[in-house]
């Protein structure tokens, strides 16, 4: 007997004004399975995602996390639900240590009487930071420095290893590979496979075929705010996915 | 075989060096030494305990602003109404006294802490609910709380106040140690406490690096802006409680530069102005030099406007050097373009 899948969406639709920015989608994501969103720009992404996180809510539509329906109103709900969201911007502090930027807002306190003075419980912090960036082969020169010493890739392989330290149903990752060099984007190509390998359903939202045909295993594809493609990608083409994004025939798609 | 033994001790000595160079504070610690040492050949009255002991209970009431200075601007603010906050809230306290006696000395300072309190709560919120900048709303604060601190002390200060409170706080002494000294040092040990080890100190740190990534993580940045004045505000009170402890007296013209005096001992000890970054250890040799040259210049007999000026400069040569030492901001990525699918379907 098979789990129900990490997150069920059916229905959404979502309206600014007039225009309908979302209407009738539906996207399921398995636990370890990485499902690519693609779509041209405008094509409804960021709204699906920002529905699925809680910093929108739409006017109507269905959400199941493992089965059960549930409310997502704010961005804490979806985070309290086990969904974590790395946006482009990472949510990294600059100047603040990787192991205070990995706790940061979920600090661990002292125990006893030294939780109420809001006491740092800097030594464990320090050492699950490690543990977790170890577990993910997260490369980086020391987890005491700030941020702002740290590379493109190495600041993502950090947001990852943090969202995925406290996701318990569902991982978004927004264009995780858009600014990293090749080496780089291999690098973190393998975290997201790590993170999945965990049993995390991971959602990946990617303008770059080449990763998606590399990592994802199922592709939805959004256009004008509609499902235009949702399959398995060994059930898929390129040139399938690329008219599917542009809508128009396969023909002059790769003409 | 020689040789080849030479080379580790080398780089030790080396990487010795390049840590010491990279130590923020300590150009500054030197300096602060250098000026000792010139002030006690100028004079050597300078160098006695008594007149170090002097200088620490002279700067105690910037020395405790400062603290809570370098936790604004590590927050990414700047509160310029010290001064004025000080000056009004003394007053008002000192009113109370006035009127009460001996008996109203606690009630006195309660309300110089309230006052000193919401003044900060009133910066906090205006700066964060009203989306002002906050070197903007705390300056009209300054307005307001100087203006309002004449009006209230008739244009002089209030004198008359009850002598208890200068010999029982003012002058007192442990140990020989003033106790404006000690509170200075007490407060200076929780300030440095709160921002290494708490996760007050943590937020600070992460809301002046990054608003965005600190509400990402939760953080209620708004919330923590209006502590972090209100705190601000209530540390210029406590300046207060000791000016007029100490002159027992509460006067507003005193204090009307006193914004240029914290932020400078607060930039000199390397706290920089753009957030997310500083310490409370450097903002106390920073203070410690503003009271050593304040001092050092009244000993060599030099005009006491001369300090506004050297602390001026103190000002524009310690902003200098932190722009120097800024780390320099890793180059971003290279950055990898989205492969057009436009191009690709035509």
């Amino acid at each position: 007997m098979s789990l129900p899948p990490a997150l069920e969406a059916s229905g959404i639709t979502v309206r600014y004004g007039q225009i309908a920015a979302l209407t009738n989608v539906a996207i399921t994501v398995g636990r370890g399975e990485i499902v690519a969103l693609m779509g041209d720009n405008g094509a409804g992404k960021s709204t699906l995602i920002k529905v699925i996180s809680g910093a929108l809510r739409p006017a109507s539509g269905k959400i199941l996390i493992d089965g059960e329906p549930a409310q997502i109103r704010t961005p804490e709900n979806a985070r309290c639900l086990g969904i974590e969201t790395v946006y482009q911007d990472l949510a990294l502090a600059p100047h603040v240590s990787v192991a205070r930027n990995f706790f940061l807002g979920r600090e661990i306190l002292r125990p006893g009487l030294l939780s109420w003075l809001g006491l740092l419980d800097d030594p464990a912090m320090l050492r699950e930071t490690q543990e977790a960036l170890t577990e993910l082969d997260v490369r980086i020169p020391g987890i005491r420095n700030p941020v702002q010493d740290l590379s493109g890739g190495q600041r993502q392989g950090i947001a990852i290893a943090r969202a995925a330290r406290w996701v318990r149903a569902l991982l978004i990752l927004d264009e995780p590979t858009a600014a990293l060099g090749v080496q780089q984007t291999g690098r973190v190509l393998d975290i997201i496979r790590s993170v999945a390998a965990r049993n995390t359903a991971i959602i990946l939202i990617s303008h770059n075929l080449p990763h998606v045909l590399q990592v994802a295993d199922r592709i939805v594809v959004l256009r004008q705010g509609q499902v235009e493609l949702a399959c398995p990608v060994n059930a898929t083409s390129p040139e399938k996915i690329l008219s599917a994004m542009l809508g128009v025939g396969l023909k002059e798609a790769v003409a | 075989m020689k040789e080849l033994s030479h080379p580790p001790q080398h780089a030790r000595v080396r990487r010795l060096w390049d840590r010491l160079l990279a130590t923020p504070w300590l150009p500054v610690f030197v300096a602060l030494l250098v000026m000792i040492a010139a002030f006690g050949i100028a004079n050597p009255n300078f160098l006695s305990v008594r007149n170090f002991l002097n200088i620490g209970a002279d700067m105690s009431g910037i020395g405790i602003m400062a603290l809570a200075a370098t936790l604004v601007l590590i927050t990414g603010g700047l509160d310029l109404s010290v001064g004025g906050v000080l000056a009004f809230s003394a007053i008002c306290g000192a009113l109370v006294m006035k009127i009460g006696g001996d008996y109203a000395i606690i009630l006195g300072i309660l309300t110089c802490l309230l006052v000193g309190a919401l003044a900060g709560l009133l910066n906090g919120v205006l700066t964060v609910k009203g989306k002002l900048p906050p070197f903007v709303v705390t300056l009209a604060t300054l307005g307001i709380t100087v203006g309002l601190g004449y009006q209230l002390s008739h244009g002089t200060g209030v004198a008359g106040l009850p002598r208890s409170l200068s010999t029982h706080f003012g002058f007192a002494d442990v140990f020989g140690i003033p106790a404006p000294i000690l509170l200075w040092a007490f407060l200076a040990i929780i300030g440095m406490i709160v921002l290494s080890s708490t996760r007050f100190g943590a937020h600070s740190y992460a809301v002046g690096s990054s608003v965005s990534a600190a509400e990402r993580g939760g953080i209620n940045v708004g919330c923590h802006l209006v502590i972090v004045y209100a705190i601000s505000g209530l540390m210029s009170a406590v300046a207060g409680v000791i000016d007029i402890a100490r002159f027992s007296t509460a006067a507003v013209a005193a204090h009307q530069t006193d914004i240029l005096a914290v932020i400078t001992a607060v930039v000199i000890g390397g706290t920089p102005l753009f957030g997310g970054v500083g310490r409370i250890g450097g903002t106390l040799v920073g203070v410690a030099i503003l009271g050593v040259l304040t001092n050092g210049l009244i000993m060599i007999g030099m005009k006491p406007y001369m300090q506004q000026v050297a602390t001026g400069i103190f000002l524009l040569v310690a902003l200098l050097a932190n722009r120097f030492r800024e780390p320099k901001r890793s180059t971003h990525r290279p950055t990898q373009g989205h492969p057009s699918k436009r191009k690709t379907g035509k």
